[in-house]
C-alpha cells in the first residue's frame, strides 16, 4: 500500500461547537514531504494532532498504514513548537525518554513496536546526539541550552525511536532566521537519510514552500476540500534563492490571501 | 545554607543566650554552659531515647502524608471534575488548625504512636495536597501531549512526568511545614504519653523544675527540626539537581 495517511470524510468539531473539518478527505503517500499552511485558527494543528492520535475524529476516519488510529502510534514521531522537553531531565535523558518509556512497557505492540530491541539504548542515544551536533551539551538541562539546541534535542528524541512518519507543528517558529534555515536543511537531510514521510505544519509561507513538495492549504473553517499546491522543487540546493521559489511563495500568498482577509 | 554558616549561627545563638541568662539571672533561664553539660550527659540516655521516639513519629508522619497526598494531589490537578468536587472541601478544611482535633484523635486512635503520627500527617497532608495539585494543574498541555506522542500511557506519564514534576513541590511543602509538624508533635506529646520530647520537656523536666534538663530537651527538639530541614534540603539536591542548574 502506498498511502501512509488516509483521511476519509473527516469531521471534527470542538466541544465548544466550532466545526474545523467537515467531510474532509486527504491522503499522503509513502515518502511524501508535506507542508500544511493556513492562517491561525484554520485547524492545521488540530489536523496534526488527529494524525498523531492525540485527538479523535467526531466522524469519519483517520487511517495510518490502513489502520484506524485510536491512540498515538509507536512509529509516528511528533515534534512540537515548544519542543516538549522535560525541564527536569538532561538533554541525554530527554533523548532517551522514548526508549525508557518503551522498556517500561516492554514490546507490547501498543506503546512499543513488538519488534523493539532494548540492548543498544545508550548507543542509539549517543549516536543521535552526535548526529545532531548536541553531544557536548548532553548533560545540561533544557533551560541551559539555546533554542536551536533544544529543537535539535527534540528531533533526537524522536529519531532515536526510528519513526517512519514525522509530524512537526511549527517546529522552528521560535528560532532566529539563520538557525531556522539551518534546521530546515538538517530536517530535510535526515528525512531523506531515514526514508521518512513528513508533514510539517507552519504559518510561514517561505517555510512551507521550502519544506513541502506538496502543500496543503487550509482556510477558514470548516475545511471541506483539500486544496493542494504541488511544489516538486522543494528542498533542492539553492531553491531558496531561485525565482521559481519566490513565484511559488506568491502563488501561495494569493491563495491564502482571501481567507486570511476574511478571518481577520 | 552552608555548614560554616550553620556553625556561625550556632555560636551566635550561644553568645546571645549566655548574655540573656546573665541579664535575667533567674533559675528559669540557665546559661548554655550548664545546659550543654546536661545535654551531653543525657543524650546518650533518657533524652536520646525520647528524641528517637519523636524523630520516628515525625518521619512516619512525613512518609504517610507523602504517600497519600501525592497521588491525591496529582488526581485533583489532572482531573478537573474531581477538583471541582473536592476543592471547596479543601478550602474549608485546610485553614483549620488541625491541633484542635487532638482530643478527638486521642479518643479515636488512643494514646500510642498512632494518634501523634496521624495528627502530624494530617497537617502535612493538606500542605502537600495543595501544592501538588497546583503543580499538576500547571503542567503545560504540550509537554503531556509530546510525551504521550512518544508512547506514554497513564502509567508512564505518572512515572516520567507527573512524579518528577511534583517532586520539587513536595519538598517545598515539607520544608515549609516541618517546623509546624515538630511544634504540633511537641503539644501532642504532652498528653497521654510517657515518651517523646514533649513529654520529656513538659512532664519530666518542667513539671519537676529541672530547668537545665528542660533546656536540654528544647535543644534536642531544635536539633530535630534542623536535622529534618537539612534532610529535606539534601533530598532536594539529590532528587532535583535541575533546580540548581537554572
Amino acid at each position: 500500500m502506498r498511502d501512509v495517511i488516509q483521511i476519509k470524510e473527516l469531521t471534527f468539531t470542538y466541544p465548544g461547537g466550532a466545526t474545523i473539518f467537515e467531510a474532509f478527505s486527504w491522503r499522503v503517500e509513502r515518502g511524501d514531504a508535506w507542508a500544511i499552511i493556513g492562517p491561525s485558527g484554520c485547524g492545521k494543528s488540530t489536523l496534526l494532532y488527529l494524525l498523531a492520535g492525540l485527538r479523535q475524529p467526531t466522524a469519519g476516519q483517520v487511517l495510518i498504514d490502513g489502520q484506524p488510529l485510536t491512540r498515538p502510534r509507536p512509529r509516528t514521531g511528533l515534534i512540537l513548537q515548544d519542543y516538549g522537553l522535560l525541564p527536569w531531565a538532561t538533554v541525554w535523558d530527554n533523548a532517551a525518554l522514548g526508549l525508557r518509556i518503551r522498556s517500561f512497557y516492554g514490546p507490547d505492540g501498543v506503546h512499543t513496536p513488538s519488534d523493539e530491541k532494548f540492548d543498544d539504548k545508550g548507543t542509539r542515544v549517543d549516536y543521535w546526539l552526535r548526529r545532531l551536533g548536541i553531544d557536548h551539551v548532553a548533560h545540561q538541562y533544557p533551560q541551559q541550552i539555546s533554542g536551536g539546541q533544544r529543537q535539535r534535542a527534540a528531533i533526537a528524541r524522536t529519531l532515536v525511536l526510528r519513526p517512519d512518519l514525522l509530524l512537526m507543528d511549527e517546529p522552528f517558529g521560535a528560532l532566529d532566521a539563520l538557525t531556522r534555515e539551518d534546521l530546515q536543511n538538517l530536517t530535510l537531510e535526515l528525512r531523506a537519510e531515514q526514508h521518512l514521510t513528513s508533514v510539517i505544519v507552519t504559518h510561514n509561507i517561505e517555510e512551507a514552500v521550502f519544506m513541502g513538495e506538496k502543500i496543503l492549504v487550509l482556510g477558514r473553517p470548516p475545511n471541506r476540500e483539500a486544496v493542494v499546491v504541488y511544489n516538486p522543487e522543494a528542498g533542492g540546493v539553492g531553491y531558496r534563492q531561485r525565482d521559481s521559489f519566490f513565484a511559488r511563495c506568491n502563488e501561495l500568498r494569493e491563495l491564502m490571501g482571501e481567507d486570511a482577509r476574511e478571518m481577520a | 545554607m552552608k555548614w560554616r554558616d550553620a556553625a556561625l549561627g550556632f555560636v551566635a545563638t550561644l553568645i546571645i543566650w549566655q548574655l540573656l541568662s546573665l541579664l535575667i539571672n533567674r533559675p528559669v533561664f540557665p546559661p548554655p554552659t550548664k545546659v550543654l553539660v546536661v545535654f551531653a550527659q543525657q543524650i546518650t540516655g533518657d533524652l536520646g531515647r525520647h528524641t528517637l521516639v519523636s524523630a520516628g513519629r515525625v518521619v512516619a508522619a512525613i512518609i504517610l502524608a507523602v504517600l497519600v497526598a501525592v497521588p491525591a494531589g496529582l488526581g485533583l490537578g489532572q482531573i478537573r471534575t474531581l477538583n471541582r468536587v473536592f476543592s471547596p472541601l479543601i478550602y474549608i478544611v485546610h485553614p483549620i488548625p488541625k491541633i484542635v482535633f487532638l482530643p478527638v484523635i486521642l479518643v479515636l486512635l488512643g494514646s500510642g504512636d498512632g494518634s501523634k503520627v496521624f495528627l502530624i500527617a494530617l497537617i502535612l497532608f493538606f500542605q502537600i495536597l495543595v501544592v501538588v495539585r497546583d503543580e499538576a494543574a500547571d503542567l503545560r498541555p504540550e509537554l503531556i501531549l509530546s510525551v504521550r506522542s512518544i508512547g506514554a500511557g497513564r502509567r508512564a506519564l505518572f512515572r516520567y512526568v507527573y512524579l518528577p514534576a511534583s517532586l520539587p513541590a513536595v519538598l517545598t511543602a515539607l520544608r515549609i511545614s516541618v517546623g509546624t509538624a515538630v511544634a504540633v508533635l511537641f503539644i501532642a506529646e504532652t498528653y497521654a504519653t510517657t515518651s517523646g520530647l514533649g513529654y520529656y520537656i513538659i512532664v519530666e523536666s518542667w513539671g519537676a523544675l529541672r530547668y537545665a534538663q528542660m533546656y536540654a530537651g528544647v535543644l534536642a527538639m531544635s536539633l530535630l527540626g534542623l536535622a529534618l530541614y537539612f534532610a529535606v534540603d539534601g533530598l532536594d539536591r539529590r532528587l532535583c539537581p535541575w533546580r540548581e542548574a537554572g
